[in-house]
């Protein structure tokens, strides 16, 4: 009778676990930790001058430094002053939402901000603009009607421009428009925005445009972020696909990680196209057998150009359009020379 | 019951036991057949939820962009009624005219692609080379979505011919918020759930246009980057299905997984926007919750119901052993002396006699008498002389305790079946120990100190004197007898005589 007993409760068991089970509540991240940093003096500070509070994405980074320097460049040049901050890493869009109020706080004439999330810092946006101070958004734009101006590279245009080179790239490589020709793609997030943007403007542009025999492998592959998952994922791709004639970053992670292994397999055979401006891609464009471009965004512009529009709304002037393309700069060994590549080097 | 004394008729418990896992065994068969049929129309149940969806999405902007088209053709046709032929009046007409409430932009191209409109929207249309688009002699045609810089959002413009008496005087073109189509593609149900994408399946560029996370909505996004995160992409019908996008097909469906959740997807043309689809992807999960629980619940009622039909069943298969129970102890024992009744007990030695025969088993059986019975009857009452036949059967249980059968043959005879025979000094000395368990009797009465109960046995060996019951009963009977005309209260065995 025990053992009856038993198997009954076993298999009652067995019975209520193929009734399924409740997925695990997804874990909440503590943001609460991040601190703002303080904000720094980009140009001399002077009374009686407009202040004008520029906030970037990651400070530290080498990307946002060059468009600090356009914004100090144009507050020199302006005669006003620049404070500057940023948060710690693209991901903390909280950090970004106190230095907003703090520049609310501390009377800030105009805001200018590389908003880390589009949806998440819409609020802040639009609280700023409402209290009367012009917001300049610059590289990302924010899901608000609430801001004056944005200056930013339009992704989808600027994934067309690659896809263009692309296809001249593989031209003078002496590819046939009868042959078949694979490309390859990888990407650095599958999440970012301007990321999705570019690749879509390439795609659109591919379909548009390419010879019907080249065609882009289906695998993109995404390295989020890694450096050395670039390298690897590259190498993946030449492993898999050994007659790959074209490889495309969507970002100087990726840039980087193809650049690396196009050197080390010395594949002069396989042109390229990245975004940003690395050593690495620098030392393949300067290499004369190697096909190879990169976009260069004018973050430089943006931080320049947002101080002189911020001064304009200052004065209560107006803008007929909302949006800037600040566009990309086609970098080759072609024209690597020429002085305004130079000039826009310069500042990478 | 004691062990020896137990007959077994059927083998109830075996089959009982067998019968309940038959029964469970069936139960759990019925519910694990009863799942992939389930999943299976929880799967074309999610197909048909998602597919109504995307219809009436689909159905939605097709109706929105329609009325957009409707607008800018009309507008066309509008301004070619016009007395004017100049472009900079007709230009001028139409901003007075049409009415801006609708649209971001609008604009005309003449005949020499010169465009009349603000410079913003003349720098859009050649940035996005937009003017082989106002080429088109009829119809409406309409760019692919871009962002604009008058608003900063996401656009489409329509270009519609401008004709005059048949002569074709320019193009109108208006702008539109691409809002206007995504909000076609809101719904209040399953909102978090769903997502929305407005596709062209040759470049695999989407537009989300609803979807748990508001920060991508309204931007470009490729669907290669999410190839690599389907399951099994090879077999599950994901190629066929993008196939069927690209070719004429009006609508179709797949299903797919991405980290272990199943997901449904369906896309439908939309007319009015050439080589564009809507497409809808929804979670398995979302759908079917209902129907999931509606499972869950079904299980877990079943198992209740398999859990109180086995109670039943071991409740009432308890009573029933109980009752059998006590039949069969009815039946094979005696009421009195609670010993095995002759009738068992010869079931019983006979069977016994049948297995061991050609065996070298040696036993025995007795015949006892009580002693002058007759007159404990009439000297201290029937009750005391029921009395003196249970302590004569106790106290042959004690004694023969162990692999024997100890049976109330009638009145006050019994017989014991001693199955295995050490010597026959043994079976004396068992005997001898009977006799002094006798005496350890005194009725209830007062006059009872003298009395003593003694017993007479005649024993019979098998196989020596017989290996048929009757035999071994007649040869046992004779040797009581012999004991009796002895003078009683002893014992002899039959080869003895």
């Amino acid at each position: 009778m025990k053992r009856t007993i038993k198997l009954i409760a076993l298999l009652l068991f067995f019975n209520l676990c193929l009734t399924g089970c409740r997925e695990n509540e997804p874990e909440q991240t503590d943001t609460s930790a991040a601190k703002p940093m303080e904000y720094q003096e980009l140009t001399e500070m002077k009374d009686g001058r407009k202040n004008i509070y520029v906030v970037v994405k990651a400070y530290e980074s080498s990307y946002w430094k060059v468009m600090l320097e356009g914004a100090k460049a144009a507050g020199e040049e302006m005669d006003c002053n620049i404070y500057a901050a940023g948060s710690n890493a693209e991901s903390e869009w909280q950090v970004q939402e106190m230095l907003i109020d703090e520049a609310c706080s501390r009377g800030a004439d105009a805001i200018i901000l590389a908003a880390d999330d589009s949806e998440q810092l819409a609020n802040r946006v639009s609280r700023a603009h409402k209290m009367g101070i012009p917001v300049i958004l610059a590289d990302t734009i924010v899901n608000t009607e609430a801001y004056d101006l944005c200056y930013m590279t339009d992704n989808l245009m600027a994934g067309q421009s690659a896809a263009k080179e692309m296809l001249r790239l593989l031209k003078d490589a002496g590819n046939l428009e009868s042959e078949e020709v694979k490309v390859a793609i990888q990407v650095g997030s599958i999440g970012s925005q301007t990321i999705n943007e570019r690749l879509a403007g390439f795609s659109h542009y591919w379909t548009k445009y390419a010879p019907d025999g080249w065609t882009i492998i289906d695998d993109v592959k995404c390295n989020n972020g890694d450096e050395d998952k670039a390298v690897e994922c590259a190498n993946e791709f030449f492993e898999t696909y050994p007659d790959i004639r074209g490889v495309f970053a969507t970002n100087n992670g990726s840039t980087v990680g193809f650049a690396r292994v196009l050197k080390e397999r010395n594949k002069t055979d396989v042109c390229m196209v990245g975004f940003d401006y690395s050593d690495d891609m620098a030392a393949l464009i300067a290499a004369e057998e190697y096909y190879a471009s990169t976009m260069l965004q004018r973050q430089y512009d943006m931080g320049y150009e947002g101080v002189c529009s911020a001064l304009q709304f200052i004065d209560g002037e107006e803008s007929d359009v909302k949006f800037i393309d600040t566009g990309v700069v086609v970098v080759n060994k072609d024209c690597i020379n020429d002085s305004d590549i130079q000039e826009i080097l310069k500042h990478n | 019951m004691e062990t020896q004394d137990r007959i077994a008729f059927t083998n109830e418990k075996v089959s009982f036991t067998k019968m309940v896992g038959i029964y469970l065994c069936v139960c759990v068969a019925g519910i694990l057949l009863s799942l992939p049929v389930f999943n299976k129309l929880i799967r074309q149940h999610d197909l048909d939820m998602t597919s109504n969806v995307c219809n009436l999405i689909a159905e939605k902007m097709n109706n929105s962009i329609a009325y957009m088209t409707e607008s800018v053709k009309n507008s066309a046709v509008l301004l070619g009624t016009h007395d004017i032929d100049n472009m900079d009046a007709m230009y001028a007409e139409m901003e007075k005219s049409i009415s801006s409430a609708e649209y971001c932009s609008i604009g005309l191209i003449d005949m020499n692609h010169h465009i009349y409109g603000k410079i913003p929207e003349q720098q859009e249309i050649e940035k996005w080379e937009l003017l082989d688009l106002a080429k088109q002699d009829s119809g409406v045609s309409i760019s692919e979505p871009y962002r604009s810089s008058v608003n900063g959002k996401m656009v489409i413009t329509m270009f519609s011919p401008i004709y005059k008496e048949e002569k074709r005087l320019g193009t109108l073109f208006v702008t539109y918020p691409l809002e206007e189509i995504q909000e076609m593609a809101n719904t209040n149900v399953l909102k978090e759930e769903t997502e929305i994408f407005l596709m062209n399946p040759y470049s695999d560029n989407f537009i989300r246009c609803s979807g748990a996370d508001n920060a991508l909505i309204g931007s470009w996004n490729n669907m290669m980057l999410y190839r690599g995160q389907i399951e099994d992409i090879a077999d599950n019908g994901y190629s066929k299905w993008e196939e069927e996008m690209r070719s004429s097909k009006k609508r179709g469906s797949v299903n797919f997984e991405i980290d272990n959740v199943l997901y449904t997807q369906v896309f439908e043309n939309i007319d009015a926007m050439e080589d564009w689809s809507v497409v809808v992807r929804i979670p398995s999960s979302a759908l079917s919750n209902t129907l999931r629980i509606f499972q869950g619940s079904a299980i877990a009622t079943v198992s209740i119901l398999m859990l109180a039909s086995m109670v039943l069943f071991l409740v009432s298969h308890k009573r029933e052993m109980e009752e059998r129970w006590l039949l069969e102890y009815a039946s094979i024992h005696d009421a009195l002396t609670k010993v095995m009744n002759r009738r068992a007990f010869e079931f019983m030695t006979k069977s016994f006699l049948v297995e061991e025969h050609g065996k070298k088993t040696k036993g025995a059986l007795l015949f006892l008498d009580v002693d002058y019975f007759k007159q404990v009857n009439d000297r201290f009452g029937h009750d005391n002389g029921d009395m003196a036949l249970c302590a004569f059967a106790d106290g042959l249980k004690k004694i023969f305790a162990e692999d024997c059968i100890v049976a109330r043959f009638g009145g006050d005879e019994f017989i014991v079946l001693v199955k295995h025979l050490e010597s026959e000094e043994w079976l004396n000395e068992k005997l001898e120990q009977f006799r002094q368990e006798l005496l350890q009797f005194h009725p209830d009465a007062e006059d009872a100190e003298d009395f003593e109960l003694h017993c007479s046995a005649g024993i019979a060996r098998f196989p020596e004197n017989a290996t048929k019951l009757e035999d071994l009963m007649q040869c046992a009977d004779e040797a009581l007898y012999e004991v009796k005309e002895r003078g009683r209260n002893g014992y002899a065995w039959y080869a003895n005589k």
